[in-house]
């Protein structure tokens, strides 16, 4: 403004008085209003630019002070344009500039998403085997739904499952958003069906402006948030805070401010409202019980825990002492039962079990009792001092280990002592069981009267069979014919006797029987008796058998014979018999 | 993908939910069941290029004890008026409840259809009825949803309408 005066005076000095008067007044106005250079700042474009520069970004900052939205508005064409202009020619550019903020966000998300895992995992494996979890498989069994969407369901306080946003008029769903874990419904029916029951409602109570605020049907509670032009329902599993309410409020009314237009030009095309979805995912909220936090325990509990844990040590302890000391009681008696063995103390050492008695050599080892019980081998020592039971078992045992009988012998103990030996047995057994059978201890008596000697069974076999044998004769005190067979057999067999019998220190004599019939005088039957045994006497020593081996004995027929009337063959009584006797029998009655 | 509610506006009985069975899940079943309140169903289609989500409102038919609650069709960007072919006096229905609608939702568009076209020996409507229709410019057309005559063509050129 400092030249003005002078520009003035130029003028002045080259024009009539009076125009140049007026021409200098306006010349001076004009400079006031508008300065001597504006033509120039107007017609020149680098300057207009200047001015602008100078003042936009001032100008913008006082627009966004005033939280006009329209500058935000204007501004995001241009700014995606650009950036995508800038993607076209170089992305690297991008790329570098995002660079320091790109690696945080991932990692953020990345450990957001492991949390969450983590989270997830913890929570199936703290309900995986507790009581509660049993009951919540037995409900998905029930039910027909995964264990998984009851473990959410029961430790769920409330989730929003779904979002609508609905066309206020028609009916016509704008945006439908789910949870995850949440079965969805077809939203278009959903939606419309609503409608149809917030229409049904409104016209059966005539309300006219109102609308239905929630439903409740079974665990679900919807809630609904009615705008000039649409409105939000909320389909809530659980109970919801009342905060949500405010939440559905502020994204009803953020929707109405951005897309009022749209919602007054809705002719069913639902895609114009895609970018209002963030304020609708704001109202899908859920919250889950939270964890039993820990507490900071104090020095009280700590000391009522470790009493208590130890007043259950002690208890445990005590029991399982009582019990082990039930076990080696039991343990012991059973002992005591068997036959052989004698316990006399029980006492601990070192933390073992003593048990200290007497034990028979032939009682069977106690250890192997232990087996049966609960109790630890290795806790248990024995200590046992030998000694002989007279138990029956025992002493037969002894008996028979010292006697070794042959299977032809069975032997019996009493009670007193006495063992009483039956069957048959050697001579040579016999006589040294006796004298060994009495120095067994508790043995008073070796009965043998039931034994017989396998020698004498030989002696008495040969003279059954002797005495079985019978040589005829006829009337006249002859031998009947073709007995040399007979009397061969019959001389072979008495002199295995003979000889037999000496070994036994025993002798023999041979009563050779002569026999009559009934018929003739008594006196001259008696001759043809004692001849006829002469006679087989003499045959017999011609076959080796020494004359004083035999003994000649007659036989009278027999009462029955003479006077009876059925009355035997005469043939069948003109014989000889034979008669075996042992002399000098030792212990043996034959 | 365009949304559009279509209401099916008629008499009781005269085969509205039978028409939108037939065109959405393509069955028949003899057996009268009355719509109570209303029934929503949806069909997908394409016409002259343009994908149309049709959300169906199939609305309880009038009669002297029930009236149509005007309330449903609000938001409808079309609508069907149902006539019995058998009975002419649910034209006469028609005829009154297109007046009430168009003064509940204003003008949008429709169409006349008149059900069960198979059974001819029955049928009421005469050439006056349907030149009464011409000269109120309505546009209708026959079908049956019995054996599904002329359903869908009906439904497509409704659509074609909204368009």
């Amino acid at each position: 403004m400092s030249d003005l005066p002078s520009k003035t005076n130029q003028g002045n000095s080259a024009s009539h008085p009076e125009d140049s008067i007026v021409a200098s007044e306006l010349s001076e106005l004009r400079s006031l209003l508008i300065g001597p250079d504006l033509k120039e700042r107007c017609d020149n474009s680098k300057l207009r630019s200047e001015d602008v520069s100078r003042v936009l970004p001032e100008a913008v900052h006082l627009a966004l002070n005033q939280n006009d939205p329209t500058i935000s508005s204007l501004v995001v064409p241009t700014v995606e344009s650009a950036i995508k202009s800038s993607i076209n020619t170089d992305q690297n550019i991008l790329s570098e500039a995002l660079f320091p903020i790109m690696g945080p966000a991932i990692r953020k998300a990345i450990a957001s998403a492991i949390q969450n895992l983590t989270d997830s995992l913890n929570q199936s494996l703290e309900h995986s085997l507790s009581p509660q979890s049993l009951s919540w498989r037995l409900e998905a069994w029930r039910t027909g739904k995964s264990f998984a969407e009851v473990l959410i369901l029961r430790t769920l306080i409330y989730q929003v499952e779904q979002v609508f946003l609905i066309h206020k008029s028609s009916g016509l769903v704008l945006q439908h958003l789910a949870a995850e874990t949440a079965a969805a419904q077809d939203a278009d029916l959903v939606s419309a069906m609503f409608t149809a029951i917030q229409d049904f409602v409104r016209d059966s109570f005539s309300i006219s402006d109102d609308t239905l605020g929630s439903l409740q049907v079974g665990e679900l509670t919807i809630w609904v948030n009615e705008g000039p032009q649409a409105l939000i329902a909320c389909v809530i599993r659980g109970n919801p805070p009342g905060q949500l309410r405010l939440t559905m409020e502020n994204a009803l009314e953020r929707i109405h401010l951005l897309q009022e237009k749209q919602l007054h030009q809705f002719q069913g095309d639902s895609s114009v409202f895609e970018p209002i979805q963030p304020y609708l995912e704001e109202c899908l909220q859920s919250q889950y019980q939270a964890k039993q936090s820990k507490k900071r325990s104090s020095p009280l509990k700590w000391i009522g825990g470790v009493a208590g844990i130890l007043v259950i040590g002690l208890s445990i302890w005590s029991v399982l002492s009582n019990y082990e000391r039930h076990q080696i009681d039991s343990f012991v008696n059973q002992l005591n039962q068997e036959p052989g063995i004698v316990v006399l103390q029980t006492h601990k050492r070192d933390g073992k079990y003593v048990i200290s008695g007497l034990k028979d050599p032939l009682a069977p080892a106690p250890a192997k009792f232990i087996a049966k019980t609960d109790l630890d081998p290795d806790k248990v020592n024995f200590h046992w001092e030998p000694y002989l039971s007279f138990d029956p078992k025992f002493v037969e045992s002894r008996v028979q280990s010292l006697l070794q009988p042959p299977p032809t012998v069975t032997l019996k103990i009493d009670p007193n002592g006495s063992v009483q030996a039956s069957g048959t047995a050697s001579q040579a057994w016999i006589t040294e069981a006796k004298q060994l059978a009495l120095r067994l201890p508790n043995i008073t008596q070796f009965n043998t009267q039931q034994l017989i000697a396998s020698e004498n069974s030989a002696l008495i076999d040969l003279k059954t069979k002797i005495e079985a044998q019978t040589i005829f004769f006829t009337q006249n005190a002859q031998l009947v014919p073709r007995q040399e067979t007979t009397f061969k057999k019959l001389a072979g067999d008495l002199k295995t006797l003979s000889k037999t019998a000496k070994t036994l220190d025993q002798n023999i004599i041979v009563f050779v029987e002569g026999h009559t019939d009934f018929s003739g005088p008594e006196l001259i039957n008696l001759y043809v008796r004692e001849t006829r045994s002469k006679s087989v006497i003499s045959i017999l020593s011609k076959q080796g058998l020494p004359g004083n081996l035999f003994k000649v004995v007659s036989i009278e027929p027999p009462a029955s014979i003479t006077a009876g009337s059925t009355r035997p063959p005469a043939q069948s009584n003109r014989k000889v018999t034979f008669k075996v006797n042992f002399v000098n029998p030792s212990d043996v009655d034959l | 993908m365009l949304q559009k509610k279509i209401c099916m506006v008629g008499a009781f009985a005269t085969g509205k939910t039978s028409l939108v069975a037939r065109y959405v899940q393509g069955i028949y079943s003899d057996k009268y069941q009355t719509t109570v309140g209303v029934k929503i169903d949806k069909k997908n289609i394409s016409v002259s290029g343009q994908d149309l989500n049709l959300i169906l409102w199939d609305i309880h038919g009038e009669d002297e004890f029930q009236k149509i609650r005007m309330s449903y069709l609000r938001g409808s960007a079309a609508y069907i008026l149902v006539v019995d072919g058998t009975r002419r006096d649910t034209l006469g229905t028609v005829f009154q409840l297109q007046s009430k609608v168009e003064d509940t939702i204003g003008k949008v568009p429709f169409i006349t259809m008149f059900n069960k076209y198979d059974l001819s020996q029955d049928w009421e409507i005469g050439e006056e009825d349907l030149e009464e229709l011409t000269q109120r410019q309505w546009l209708y057309c026959m079908g049956s949803a019995r054996t599904g005559l002329g359903v869908e063509e009906c439904f497509i050129k409704l659509a074609q309408m909204m368009l």
